[in-house]
């Protein structure tokens, strides 16, 4: 916390405007300096980001959260990928949606399925920024139920994927958004 | 801080059926806000419920669940006057906790 202030108060001076147009001599001398001080900072700053990652990623979060990965990824592909495998389709998953969609930013979906031994269930949306959108963890003795409200950004495919016994299964439903919840 | 936790649980035939509303911003950090400047992403990452010491569903959101997400589920067993508790955890470190009982 202390080097943040620190920087911070760096961040100050160096910033502070030219003073008018009378650039002279003694002027430049200190417009190095500045300069100086500026790649100084940067270099600190890119240190001081590269640890708070670090101590971030490294510490608390780490054993929660098991498919980080999977939440940051851009592509259905790369999200599958995450997930260990390709999902069979299978008619023991229902995903359910509207299938006109007024506010993208408030889509009731929801997920059921009639497998045995159902230890997690995603929902995937392709056309979003991030396909994963959330993950369940079915503990023995919760019935693979869920129902939660999401963003799409635009009309397309909503991916429900199971993990039952340690395979995938998923279904896939359409839906037409008339305005993207994107924001 | 945030508003209150809203649950309702309800016991029907050796079955409860639970619905969480948690309030929380969800704000995706993808938007602008009225300056034309990046909003930050904030938004609930766990969600734990509980009744009693038994884990019931955890949950891990994204940036693409609503704002003041709600969540509904149903698991075997739990009875009325049985304690509900959920529990959430934000990309901030922030908490929420609340509970309820069973109906």
């Amino acid at each position: 916390m202390i080097v943040d202030r620190t920087l911070e108060r760096r961040d100050d001076t160096a910033r502070q405007p030219p003073t008018g147009p009378s650039i002279g001599s003694a002027e430049t001398g200190c417009q190095e300096c500045v300069d100086r001080n500026r790649r100084g900072l940067i270099a600190a700053g890119g240190v001081f980001l590269a640890l708070l990652q670090v101590g971030l990623l490294g510490s608390a979060r780490a054993e929660t959260l098991r498919h980080d990965d999977l939440f940051s990824v851009t592509t259905l592909d790369g999200a599958l990928a995450a997930l260990g495998s390709t999902p069979i389709d299978e008619v023991s998953v229902e995903v359910i949606l509207p299938e006109v969609v007024e506010d993208g930013a408030v889509v009731p979906v929801t997920v059921s399925s009639t497998l045995v031994g159902v230890e997690e269930i995603y929902v995937l949306v392709p056309t979003n920024p991030y396909p994963a959108a959330v993950r369940f963890e079915i503990p023995d003795g919760t019935e693979p139920f869920v129902s939660i409200r999401l963003k799409l950004a635009q009309s397309g495919a909503v991916y429900a994927v199971v993990r039952a016994k340690g395979r995938l299964y998923s279904r896939v439903a359409e839906t037409r958004v008339t305005v993207g919840g994107c924001a | 801080m945030a508003d209150p936790i809203r649950i309702r649980a309800r016991s029907n035939g050796g079955i409860t059926e639970v619905m969480v509303l948690m309030p929380h911003p969800m704000e995706t950090g993808l938007g602008l806000d009225a300056s034309g400047r990046g909003r930050r992403a904030h938004y609930i990452s766990d969600v734990e419920i509980k009744l009693g010491d038994r884990t019931v569903l955890r949950a891990r959101l994204s940036i693409a669940v609503s704002k003041d997400p709600l969540i509904s589920f149903r698991f075997k067993g739990g009875g009325a006057g049985d304690r509900i508790g959920v529990t959430w955890t934000d990309n901030f470190g922030d908490q929420g906790s609340g509970s309820a009982s069973i109906v």
